[in-house]
C-alpha cells in the first residue's frame, strides 16, 4: 500500500465541521481595540495556566520570550500529557476552579471530543489570514507548531553506514539481525495515550502494515519521547522511530556531549506530521492573557520563537534561516511533498480506535 | 448502652466520678476523636465505594446508580491480568523480602559478626527512604543499561538477570521490603531471654537446632506481622512497576491506577471504583485473617527502649565470611544503587558507552533550583512533613490515649479502625481523596492545597504513628493517672498534664517517624497534587516520565540529604534513636 498524501489532500479529509472554519481576514480596527483592551484586560488577572503536552524544556524558552512582549503575564506552563491536558480542565473546571486558559496538545480524539461537548471558545485571531487553512480546522482551534516524529539512533551502537534514514531501512537492519536488534529499538506505546495511538494509527493507514509487522516484535514500546532519547543515550536502546522531534533537538542543543552519541534524520519515507492544537477552553478564567498568548504564538514572532523551542513552526511566512531546526516547509522540502504525513482531527480515530488497538497490540506483543 | 455501663463499671474501681455522663467533657473529646479517625478513613474509602456504582464520573451531576461497572470488571482481561501481576510481584518479594530480613537480624543480632551496628545501621536507612529513589538507583545500576549491568556483559559476555521481568522486579520488591521484616525481627530478638537458648545448649543442642526450635519460634509473631506487611507493601508498591514494570510491558493494578492519574486514554471511572473495591476486598479479608493468626501477639517493635543483649552465638572461623558476605549483600543491594543515584544527578547522562568523567555538570541541579515549581516541591515537601507531621502526631497521640487510657466504650473498635489503613494502598488512598473532594461541594476549596496532602497522608499513617506510640503508653503505670483523677482531675486533664508530658520522648519519637513517613510518601499524593502543592516525589516522577532521569537523580539525592540531617538533629537535638 503506498498512499500518499498531499496537503491539499489533507485538507480535504479535515471533517465537515472545517467547513465553519473562520479564515476570512477578520476586521483589522476591531482586531487592534480588541488588542488593546485585552492588554489592560490581563494586567488585572491572577495568571496563565497552560495545560499541554510540550516539555518544559521547551516552554522555558518560550514562555522567556512571550514574557519579553508581556512581562506582567505570570505564565504557568504544565507538560502534563495530551489526555490529561483535558481531563484535568473536566475535572477542575466542574468543581469551579481555575484550570485551563489553554490547551496546548496534539491529540486529535481529545480535541474532537473536547469541541463535540462545546467546550471550546470560538476565538478568532487576527492572525488568521497569515495561516494556511489546514491550520485552523475547527472555529478556535489553531495550531501551535507541527512537529515531525523522526528516526533517532545511537551512533555508538549503530555504526555510519546502519545509521537508518527511513523506516524501510531500519526494518531492514531488524530483519538482517534479529538476535542483535531484539528489544532494542522503541518507539511510542500506541496504547499509553491518544497522541501515541494518532500516530501510529495514522501510519498504518497511509502505508500500511508491512514494516510494523517486521519491527513490532523487535520493539520495545516507551509512553514518553523524552524516555525514549534518555534510553537511547544510554545505548538501553540502538534506535527509535515515530521519535517526537521536539524532545530530541532541545536535548542535543542542550547538552553538547549528548551530539556525540545521539544521531537522528526524518524518515525519508514518510514522516508523520503532528499538527498541535491550540485553543481557548470555555470555562477559562484568564481569558485576556489566553487571547494575547494565542496571538502571540499565531504571530511570526511567536512561531519563530516556538521554532527556536525546538518544535516546529508551519507559518509559510517563517524562513528556514530564522530556526534552529526545521520548518513545515523544509521538512517539504527536504524529504518530498508526498513523504509529508500530517496526522488528521480524523474521526475514524475514534470509530476505529479498539480494532485498531487490538491489531496493533497482537503486533507488538503487548 | 450496656456496653457503656460494663466498661465503666469495670474502670469505675480507680476515679471517684466513675459514673459517666454521655456528654461529659471528656466523652466529647473522645467522641470527636473517634469521629475524625472514621471521618478521614471515610474519606478516602466511601467516594471509591460510592463510584463503583454509578454510571457517570462522580464530579458529574447526571450521575445515577448502576451495577454495570462490576460486570464490566468481571470482563476486563486488562484489569484481571494486572491484579494477577500484583498478586505475583506480592508473593515473591513477600517471601524474599520476609526471608532475607529475617536472615539479617538472626545474623546481626544473634551472632559475634564483626560490624554488627554498622550493618544494622545500614540496613534501617532504606527504610527511611523512598523506594521511588532506591528504584530508580537500581535502574541506573542494574537497569537493562545500566552500569554494573554493562561492566557484567563485558566481563562474563551475558547478565544472569533481566529487571524487565515480573521475577526480577518481584525479588528487587522483596529485597526493598526486607528492611522492614528487618526491624521488626530484630525488636523481638533483643527481648529474647537469653537463659533459654541456655538451656537448650546444655542440652546438647546445635546451633542450628537452637536457632530452628528457640530463635526462630520467638520472633514468629514478628515474621507472621512482616509477611503481612511485605504482601500489602507488594501490592501497593508503585516505584517498581512504574519504572520496571512500563517498559517490560507488564501491568500492575497501582500502575494502571497511575496511569490513570494521567489520563492515559478515557477515564472510566465506574471500572476504576469497581477495580478498586475489589482490590481492597482482598486486602481487608487478609488483614482479618492475620490479625486472627496474631490476636495476642506483641505488634509494633519498631521503638523499644534498650533490653539486656544476650549472649551471642560464637560464629568462630565463620565470623569474617559471614561479614563479608552481609556487606557485600549491603552494598549490592543499597550502597552502589545509591552510588549510582548521586553520581546520576551530576552528569549529562550515564553510560557505559563514554566515562562520566567527561560528562560532570551542575545542570541537573541548576534546572531544579532555577524553576519556581521544583523549588516549591522541595519546600512542600518539607513543610508537609515538618508541619502536617507535627498536626498528624499530636493527633494520634490523643487517639492513642483514648484507645489505651481511657474507659471510652468504643475503644476496641477505634485500634481496630485506627490500624485499618494499612489495608489501603497509598494510590487509592489518594484517589478516594480526591473523589471526596470533586463530589462534596464544601471540600472544594482543599482542592490543590497541601491541607489535603496532609489529610491523606495522616489517614495512611495512623497505624505508623499509633504503632510508636502505644508501647510508650502501655509502659507508664496506671496509678498516675488514678492518684490525677483522685485529686478531682477529669481524663482530659490526666491526659494533659500526666499521661502525655510524661511519654513526651515517645512523642518526639512518633514525631520522627511520621515525619519521615510524609516526606517520603508520593503515591497517595499523584492524585492530589495540583499546580502550587507539588511534592518531590510527585516532580521526581514527573521528570522520570518524561525521560529527564538527571533532574529526577538530582531530587533523589536532595531527597535523601535531608532526611539524613533530619535524622542526625534528631539524634542529637531530639534524643530520639531510631536503630533498634
Amino acid at each position: 500500500m503506498s498512499r500518499t498524501i498531499t496537503r491539499r489532500q489533507a485538507c480535504l479529509t479535515i471533517p465537515a465541521a472545517a467547513a465553519f472554519a473562520l479564515d476570512a481576514a477578520p476586521p483589522a480596527r476591531s482586531a487592534g481595540t480588541r488588542l488593546a483592551a485585552d492588554i489592560a484586560a490581563s494586567r488585572k488577572e491572577s495568571h496563565l495556566e497552560i495545560y499541554s503536552n510540550v516539555g518544559t524544556l521547551n516552554w522555558e524558552i518560550i514562555v522567556k520570550a512571550f514574557n519579553r512582549k508581556y512581562p506582567w503575564i505570570r505564565v504557568e506552563a504544565l507538560d502534563i500529557g495530551p489526555e490529561e491536558a483535558f481531563e484535568r480542565y473536566y475535572a477542575e473546571s466542574a468543581s469551579g476552579h481555575h484550570s485551563a486558559d489553554v490547551i496546548v496538545a496534539a491529540s486529535p480524539t481529545s480535541w474532537l471530543r473536547f469541541i463535540g461537548k462545546g467546550e471550546l471558545m470560538p476565538v478568532e485571531s487576527a492572525e488568521g489570514a497569515s495561516l494556511p487553512a489546514w491550520s485552523k480546522p475547527f472555529p478556535g482551534l489553531y495550531t501551535f507548531s507541527t512537529d515531525p516524529l523522526i528516526l533517532v539512533y545511537n551512533k555508538m551502537m549503530l555504526p555510519p553506514n546502519e545509521q537508518p534514514q527511513s523506516l524501510a531501512r531500519l526494518a531492514q537492519l531488524v530483519t538482517s539481525d534479529p538476535g542483535r536488534f531484539r528489544d532494542r529499538i522503541t518507539t511510542y506505546d500506541a496504547t499509553s495515550h491518544p497522541f501515541a495511538l494518532a500516530a501510529h494509527w495514522t501510519y498504518a493507514h497511509l502505508r500500511g502494515w508491512s514494516l510494523l509487522d517486521v519491527l513490532g516484535p523487535a520493539t520495545r514500546p516507551e509512553s514518553a519521547s523524552g524516555s525514549m532519547v534518555e534510553k537511547i543515550t544510554t545505548g538501553e536502546y540502538s534506535a527509535g522511530y515515530f521519535v517526537s522531534g521536539t524532545s530530541t533537538f532541545v536535548r542535543t542543543l542542550q547538552t553538547a556531549a549528548r551530539d556525540k552519541l545521539l544521531g537522528w534524520s526524518l524518515m525519508k519515507d514518510g514522516t508523520l506530521i503532528f499538527a498541535r492544537g491550540i485553543g481557548i477552553p470555555k470555562r477559562a478564567v484568564s481569558t485576556a492573557s489566553a487571547r494575547l498568548f494565542l496571538e502571540y504564538a499565531l504571530s511570526h514572532e511567536g512561531q519563530v520563537t516556538i521554532g527556536q523551542g525546538g518544535l516546529t513552526p508551519y507559518r509559510p511566512d517563517v524562513k528556514t534561516s530564522e530556526v534552529p531546526y526545521l520548518t513545515y516547509d523544509s521538512i517539504a522540502a527536504q524529504i518530498g511533498e508526498k513523504n509529508v504525513m500530517p496526522i488528521l482531527y480524523d474521526r475514524a480515530l475514534v470509530t476505529e480506535e479498539s480494532a485498531f488497538l487490538a491489531r496493533w497490540k497482537k503486533v507488538y506483543g503487548m | 448502652m450496656s456496653a457503656i455501663a460494663g466498661a465503666s463499671g469495670r474502670k469505675s474501681a480507680s476515679p471517684a466520678r466513675g459514673a459517666t455522663l454521655l456528654l461529659s467533657r471528656d466523652r466529647l473529646i473522645q467522641f470527636s476523636l473517634a469521629a475524625i479517625v472514621v471521618l478521614l478513613i471515610a474519606t478516602a474509602l466511601v467516594p471509591v465505594l460510592y463510584q463503583s456504582v454509578l454510571a457517570a464520573p462522580i464530579y458529574d451531576l447526571t450521575r445515577h446508580f448502576t451495577l454495570s461497572n462490576y460486570l464490566r470488571f468481571a470482563r476486563s482481561q486488562q484489569l484481571h491480568q494486572a491484579i494477577a501481576n500484583s498478586f505475583v510481584l506480592a508473593i515473591i518479594s513477600t517471601l524474599v523480602g520476609t526471608a532475607i530480613g529475617a536472615l539479617f537480624a538472626v545474623t546481626v543480632a544473634r551472632t559475634n559478626m564483626p560490624g554488627r551496628r554498622i550493618a544494622s545501621g545500614a540496613m534501617l536507612l532504606p527504610l527511611y527512604v523512598s523506594h521511588l529513589i532506591l528504584s530508580v538507583g537500581w535502574f541506573i545500576m542494574y537497569g537493562p543499561a545500566g552500569y554494573v549491568t554493562e561492566l557484567t556483559r563485558n566481563a562474563v559476555g551475558f547478565v544472569p538477570w533481566n529487571l524487565y521481568s515480573l521475577v526480577g522486579m518481584s525479588v528487587l520488591a522483596g529485597i526493598s521490603s526486607a528492611p522492614l521484616t528487618f526491624i521488626l525481627c530484630i525488636g523481638s530478638l533483643r527481648l529474647l531471654d537469653p537463659s533459654m537458648e541456655d538451656a537448650a545448649r546444655s542440652v546438647g543442642a546445635s546451633p542450628l537446632r537452637i536457632l530452628w526450635s528457640v530463635t526462630l519460634p520467638i520472633i514468629r509473631p514478628a515474621l507472621v506481622y512482616s509477611v503481612m506487611l511485605n504482601f500489602i507493601g507488594g501490592l501497593e508498591m508503585l516505584s517498581i512497576p512504574l519504572i520496571f514494570g512500563r517498559p517490560a510491558r507488564l501491568n500492575f493494578f497501582t500502575s494502571l491506577l497511575y496511569s490513570f492519574a494521567g489520563a492515559a486514554t478515557v477515564p472510566d471511572y465506574g471500572l476504576i471504583g469497581a477495580g478498586v473495591a475489589f482490590f481492597l476486598l482482598i486486602i481487608t479479608i487478609f488483614v482479618v485473617i492475620q490479625g486472627r493468626l496474631l490476636r495476642k501477639a506483641a505488634r509494633f517493635t519498631a521503638i523499644r527502649g534498650k533490653a539486656s543483649r544476650p549472649k551471642p552465638f560464637d560464629l568462630g572461623r565463620w565470623r569474617i565470611p559471614v561479614a563479608a558476605a552481609v556487606y557485600l549483600g549491603l552494598l549490592l543491594a543499597f550502597g552502589l544503587p545509591l552510588v549510582g543515584l548521586i553520581l546520576r544527578a551530576f552528569v549529562q547522562f550515564l553510560t557505559p558507552l563514554m566515562s562520566p568523567w567527561q560528562l560532570l555538570t551542575w545542570d541537573n541541579f541548576t534546572m531544579i533550583f532555577s524553576s519556581p515549581t521544583y523549588v516549591r516541591s522541595i519546600r512542600n515537601s518539607i513543610v508537609i512533613a515538618g508541619f502536617g507531621g507535627a498536626l498528624a502526631t499530636v493527633l494520634i497521640a490523643l487517639v492513642t490515649v483514648v484507645i489505651h487510657r481511657s474507659d471510652f466504650p468504643f475503644r476496641r473498635q477505634l485500634e481496630f479502625i485506627a490500624l485499618y489503613p494499612r489495608a489501603i494502598p497509598g494510590i487509592i488512598a489518594g484517589l478516594g481523596v480526591l473523589w471526596a473532594v470533586l463530589w462534596i461541594p464544601f471540600l472544594a476549596p482543599l482542592h490543590g492545597t497541601i491541607w489535603i496532602l496532609i489529610i491523606a497522608f495522616t489517614m495512611l499513617d495512623l497505624p505508623v504513628g499509633y504503632g510508636a506510640l502505644s508501647p510508650v503508653l502501655l509502659q507508664i503505670d496506671a496509678d498516675l493517672d488514678r492518684s490525677a483523677r483522685s485529686m478531682g482531675a477529669d481524663w482530659w486533664t490526666t491526659c494533659r498534664r500526666i499521661v502525655l508530658p510524661i511519654a513526651k520522648t515517645g512523642l518526639f519519637s512518633a514525631y520522627v517517624l511520621l515525619f519521615l513517613a510524609f516526606f517520603k510518601e508520593y503515591a497517595a499524593a499523584t492524585f492530589l497534587y495540583a499546580h502550587g502543592s507539588e511534592i518531590i516525589g510527585i516532580s521526581m516522577l514527573e521528570f522520570w516520565g518524561i525521560g529527564e532521569v538527571g533532574p529526577a537523580a538530582a531530587l533523589g539525592v536532595i531527597q535523601f540529604a535531608v532526611t539524613c540531617v533530619f535524622i542526625l538533629a534528631a539524634q542529637k537535638w531530639l534524643g530520639v534513636k531510631l536503630h533498634a
